[in-house]
């Protein structure tokens, strides 16, 4: 039980309609090469998105098989993967009735019931995938594959109760590993003892505190020292937007420009949550701080959020993505690339940090306010990569929900009058059709 | 006296899904299952094939040994619970045991329901309920020549078949004016019926039973229109019945035992699961029996997970009918409403017919919301247009190409929800 199992996994939009897939499947099934005989079938519609998916999930609970009353089908404890045994199989089609997925069919000539097995583990639809729609996860996959990395900070570190912050780094430092040198300045994270206290430091591989002012200049010399020796290590900078948007932003710009091979992961709360929540330049409209407190005259702050990610992009930075907790698979996948991009120049990843204790929401609500944040289109999610010269929206949202939605979760903005929450939602379709804008069709 | 958390009352669908429903919150409380047959669980629905020898009685079972071993779930298989006192939280079995618990399921099942015919307490008539009737029946045919089933349900008209294959005359009887009335409108079962007819199965309906006999190895009915009818076996599959005679008199019950969305019982410590219990109908306000597989499923899964305090469990989403049956390499589906646009307004079809062939589709709409669907050998995915149906998903774009190309449209609607 609680064990994470193999699937495979649909990027809808990288799918071409190739076919490869279910002819690759038919000729290994089946011994034909007719689309129809696939365990698998990827659909087109009119419209250029719309994909019909057909496939087995190998779900954790499968209701095919619960639903089997013959015992023709099993759920493998060990491999995960859901099969038919046809002798045993009585053709009853149960399993279909139980199937949202429409995993499960009838062989139209044996009359038994037929589905993918994940060819035993490597399954040839995968490896016939050219545009890499179709890939082979496992259920939980990240949570299991990354839990096995080495947590790189030490338990024990005072972040505040519910902190995404500590999520995200601790997750990250796991991906980026051990060979790394990590810049924290002052902020939250630096704050919670990252760099040391009495002595001992919280993480595991060397890490320094910078000035507020010069977080990327003092890691681009460093990276160019080991540059020098002939080592590869990674720089690693974990800053607040203070640190990124307002103070060190001199710093930042400067080695983005010059191509500084270095990741810089911003954790934007929107504001110096660890000195008492002041304003910062990325703190958004209307938000309370305590330096743009609500009362007679001052309802929050009066000036919008300083877009920095797109600022980045202008940067000639190899790699520009933002993140949200509330989307880990996504965060990543961000990651993974930025890993990559920093051998070349600058990966830039700004990660939406909500702060519960800052922005006055309850620790268990963290998750929704990063979802609704994105649902809503406060904060997009997307990448840009100088080699595929593009925006991409890696989660884009169809028909985003009112920002009020998203803004009533949280304390800092219960003040809201209704021309604020206009103005707000003014901007964020502003923002979206310029990030549009940068879209190549 | 045993001791355990949780007490598990039957061995059916309800009782196994319920196991994992606990486990996925629960790891290591204590599980009790008990079953009546000293078998390992096997399906209901199963025993028509074995009658027809298409299944192996002895691979039936539908969970093995590692299966309560990795879920550290005590079965005893032959100890079936006599009475459960619901105020003591104690479970007497007939072996004489005493199980104390902290939380119950009921998940019985169902027994058949046999209309009381003159006459019939003394003919030698079989029902179809568990393994023993299956084999049973199935010895009995091997010598007889004829059978009469009485109820054109689900379980009569698979016995037929069954019972035809093996060579035997079959006779149907149904009180109702259609076969299989609660899965099929007029036109679907009217091509049925016609399926099986060609095939030598004599069905007659609107039917009523005025007396039955025996002698010399034969069963005779006489109907009220006149006619008599005589055959080696007779079978009656008129329906079932809730088995909750353990219960005692705290528990509420009506034809059922009635419980609420998360499958509890009005005593907190008892739910109840499957074919045994009267739940919420999804379409109309009222409580109504389902002895189906799926909702056996699902219910039992919730029944778990809510015994084992899981915050997260959604409710059930009410009972929709719905069937797969498959008659003579023909592939019949029905789900949610079938019937009921003439006498209600609000509902539409879209019907495809084709008169050469054994096909037919019917979805029925209620404005551009799916209520039901039948199809006889058209291609669609049943799974996919239950869930279209269970969340009411407005299909108004996509209705046309839903009728005419219903695999194709059930797949574009639900993917492109996925994301
Ligand atoms: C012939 C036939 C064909 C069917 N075909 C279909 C079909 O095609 N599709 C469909 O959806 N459904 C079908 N069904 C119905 C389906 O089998 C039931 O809905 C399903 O089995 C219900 O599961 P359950 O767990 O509630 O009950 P069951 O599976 O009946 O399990 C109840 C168990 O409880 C045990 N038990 C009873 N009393 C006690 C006691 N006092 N102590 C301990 N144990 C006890 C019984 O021995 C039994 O094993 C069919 C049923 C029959 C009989």
């Amino acid at each position: 039980m609680g064990k994470a199992y193999y699937t495979i996994a649909i990027q809808p939009e990288k799918c071409n309609g190739c076919n490869d897939c279910m002819v690759a499947c038919a000729q290994k099934k089946e011994g034909t090469t007719n689309p129809s005989d696939a365990r698998l079938s990827i659909e087109l519609g009119e419209e250029a998105l719309a994909k019909g998916f057909a496939l087995c999930r190998q779900c954790a609970m499968p209701q095919c098989v619960m639903v089997c009353p013959s015992g023709a089908l099993r759920k493998d404890e060990e491999t995960g993967i859901v099969s038919v045994d046809e002798t045993e199989c009585v053709g009853c089609r149960l399993c279909t009735l139980a199937c949202a997925y429409a995993g499960i069919a009838l062989h139209p000539k044996k009359q038994k019931a037929v589905k993918c097995d994940l060819c035993g583990g490597d399954p040839t639809c995968v490896k016939s995938c050219k545009t890499g729609a179709l890939s082979l996860v496992t259920a939980g996959d990240l949570y299991r594959r990354w839990g096995d990395l080495e947590d790189l900070f030490v338990p024990g570190m005072s972040f505040c109760l519910g902190c995404n912050s500590e999520l995200i780094v601790r997750h990250t430092l796991r991906r980026v590993g051990s060979n790394t040198v990590v810049a924290t300045p002052p902020g939250c994270v630096a704050g919670v003892g990252a760099v040391g206290v009495n002595g001992f430091t919280a993480t595991k591989v060397p890490v320094f505190h910078p000035l507020l002012t010069n977080t990327a200049s003092m890691l681009a010399g460093i990276k160019r020292y080991y540059n020098r020796i002939g080592r590869e290590v990674t720089m690693l900078a974990l800053a607040g937007d203070g640190g990124t948007a307002d103070v060190g932003f001199q710093s930042l710009s400067g080695a983005a420009e010059r191509g500084e091979q270095i990741i810089y992961i911003c954790l934007d709360n929107e504001g110096y949550m660890n000195t008492g929540a002041q304003r910062s330049s990325t703190t958004p409209f209307g938000a309370w701080t305590s330096t743009t407190p609500v009362g007679e005259a001052l309802k929050g702050k009066t000036r919008d959020a300083k877009p920095l990610p797109v600022i980045m992009v202008m940067h000639n930075c190899e790699y520009v993505a933002t993140a949200c907790s509330a989307f880990m698979e996504d965060y990543y996948q961000k990651l993974e690339k930025a890993i990559e991009a920093s051998k070349k120049g600058m990966a830039y990843i700004h990660v939406f940090s909500p702060c519960p204790t800052g922005w006055r929401f309850l620790p268990s609500k963290l998750i929704e306010v990063g979802r609704k944040a994105v649902a809503s289109n406060m904060v997009p999610l997307w990448e840009y990569s100088r080699e595929g010269e593009s925006l991409r929206f890696t989660q884009p949202v169809d028909n985003p929900i009112p920002v009020e939605d998203y803004l009533f979760l949280i304390g800092k903005y219960r003040h809201l009058s209704r021309e604020q929450i206009e103005h707000i939602q003014d901007m964020v379709n502003e923002r979206i059709r310029i990030l549009k804008a940068l879209v190549k069709e | 006296m045993i001791n355990t958390k949780y007490l598990l009352i039957g061995s059916g669908h309800a009782a196994l899904s319920a196991i994992d429903g606990i486990r996925m919150q629960d790891e290591n409380g204590p599980i009790l299952m008990t079953g009546a047959e000293g078998r390992s669980p096997y399906s209901p629905t199963i025993l028509p094939y074995v009658i027809a020898g298409r299944k192996d009685p002895s691979k039936t079972q539908l969970k093995d040994e590692a299966f309560f071993k990795t879920r550290k779930v005590i079965f005893m298989e032959k100890d079936p619970v006599k009475v459960l006192n619901s105020v003591m939280s104690r479970a007497y079995l007939e072996s004489g045991k005493e199980v104390s618990y902290e939380k119950v399921l009921v998940a019985t099942g169902a027994v058949p329901q046999v209309p009381s015919i003159p006459g019939l307490d003394d003919c030698p008539y079989e029902v179809l309920r568990t393994m023993e009737d299956a084999l049973k029946i199935r010895e009995k045919a091997k010598k007889a020549q004829s059978a009469i089933i009485v109820g054109a349900g689900l379980i009569g008209m698979h016995l037929a078949e069954a019972l035809s294959s093996l060579g035997l005359k079959v006779t149907v009887v149904e009180a109702l004016p259609h076969v299989l009335g609660t899965y099929f409108d007029e036109v679907s079962s009217q091509m049925i019926r016609q399926s099986f007819e060609e095939r030598g199965v004599k069905i007659l309906t609107g039917c009523l039973i005025s007396k039955a006999a025996s002698g010399d190895g034969v069963c005779a009915l006489s109907l009220q229109n006149g006619i008599d009818l005589s055959a080696n076996m007779l079978i009656i599959a008129t329906g079932v019945r809730p088995r909750t005679d353990i219960l005692d008199e705290y528990v509420k019950k009506d034809k059922g035992i009635l419980v609420d969305n998360f499958m509890k019982t009005n005593v907190p410590n008892i739910w109840a699961a499957g074919d045994v219990v009267q739940c919420k109908d999804f379409f109309e306000d009222r409580m109504v029996l389902n002895g189906i597989l799926p909702n056996a499923v699902q219910q039992g899964i919730i029944a778990g997970r809510s015994m084992a305090n899981d915050n997260n469990v959604k409710p059930f989403r009410g009972s929709i009918a719905m069937n797969t049956f498959s008659f003579f390499g023909n592939k019949a589906l029905s789900i949610g409403q079938v019937n009921g646009s003439d006498n209600n307004s609000d509902l539409k079809e879209d019907i495809i017919l084709s008169s050469s062939s054994v096909r037919y589709q019917k979805i029925l709409y209620k404005e551009d919301i799916i209520r039901g669907v039948i199809s006889i050998n058209t291609q669609l995915d049943p799974g996919v247009f239950l869930r279209l149906i269970i969340d009411q998903i407005s299909v108004h774009e996509q209705k046309n190409l839903l009728g005419a190309s219903s695999l194709k449209a059930g797949r574009l609607i639900m993917s492109a929800r996925w994301r």
